[in-house]
């Protein structure tokens, strides 16, 4: 059982290890855009960096947008498919997103918690408290 | 006329100007200068003629670093002093807030923590407070910077670079005599 289990009660030694260390320079949106020197959030401030095209807005409409201008598309299935690289949105109760996970070509996936650690988990891992559940899957052609 | 100009540091600004390094005595006319040849090589290397407009005009771009390093830094004594009691509160609220932000990713969900507003609400003094904990450890203290201070000093291009954006913050506390 890792330290993280205080944030993540999903999370337990047979679902998840820990692949980096953590930092505060980059978190799980970035990290799934294959970004490690920036932080994406659309906030209020406008401090954070988030695609100009998409809406600063913190809605899945909004990160769809911001992913497109990466490639990725929505689809309806979080498979592993040959040949495309997936990612996963969480959000809460209300709809509103809260964390993003990319698929691994093995099939598991990997996340930047926070400030915290990357990871490579099982999606179950990270459902439920605090992340809420899978609202949307997007993939692209590798 | 005698103006005598002993400069004896030799560091370099932030621009990384050298300070002129020379001593220079002007004659009694405007066009003399003894005690120096023709021509001048300036501490940076620059080789000018002995005219004083020339000097005049060279000594006015290498002490310029000198004037703008002393606006930049305050005297310990003009730095703004925080109480004790806010400073031992404000320690107890960020480490709560570092324990309870660590895992969001939400600039948003972060600010809207009570510690973070709590320590929003310590006004002022909790600026020089925010500036120190940036410049030990780089964390997401901007939202609260701005709503106490009510500007941005993080240049665009620095957008969610995390030790970026603290540098502008921490330049600008300098600046603004936050930060010694």
């Amino acid at each position: 059982m890792s330290h993280l289990s205080r944030w993540f009660q999903s999370l337990t030694k047979q679902n998840h290890s820990i692949t980096s260390c953590a930092t505060p320079e980059y978190n799980c949106v970035a990290w799934a855009a294959w970004e490690t020197d920036r932080w994406w959030w659309p906030d209020d401030a406008g401090s954070y960096y988030w695609p100009s095209s998409a809406p600063r807005e913190e809605t899945l409409e909004a990160f769809e947008v911001a992913y497109s201008t990466l490639g990725y598309r929505k689809c309806d299935n979080r498979d592993l498919e040959a040949g495309s690289e997936k990612i996963a949105i969480f959000v809460d109760a209300s709809g509103t997103p809260t964390h993003a996970a990319r698929q691994l070509p093995n099939g598991r996936w990997t996340s930047k918690c926070g400030s915290l650690e990357d990871i490579e988990h099982e999606l179950e891992g990270l459902m439920g408290t605090p992340y809420g559940e899978v609202g949307m899957v997007l993939k692209r052609s590798l | 006329m005698s103006v005598a100009l002993t400069d004896t540091a030799s560091s370099t600004d932030a621009g990384n100007t050298p300070w002129a390094s020379a001593t220079l005595v002007f004659g009694d006319t405007d066009n003399d200068v003894h005690g120096a040849s023709e021509s001048i090589t300036g501490g940076d290397g620059i080789v000018i003629d002995g005219s004083r407009p020339a000097v005049e005009k060279y000594l006015e771009r290498a002490f310029v670093p000198i004037a703008a390093l002393l606006e930049v830094h305050p005297a310990p004594s003009e730095v703004r002093q925080v109480p004790i009691s806010t400073r031992k509160r404000f320690q107890e609220l960020a480490d709560r807030w570092l324990e309870e932000s660590a895992h969001l990713s939400s600039i948003n969900k972060m600010a809207m923590l009570s510690s973070y507003q709590q320590i929003i609400g310590l006004g002022p003094d909790a600026a020089p407070l925010i500036l120190e904990h940036l410049r030990q450890e780089p964390s997401h203290w901007f939202w609260a910077l701005q709503a106490i201070t009510g500007v941005n000093p993080v240049s665009p291009e620095h957008a969610g670079r995390v030790r970026d954006m603290a540098e502008d913050w921490i330049r600008w506390g300098q600046e603004h005599g936050m930060l010694a």
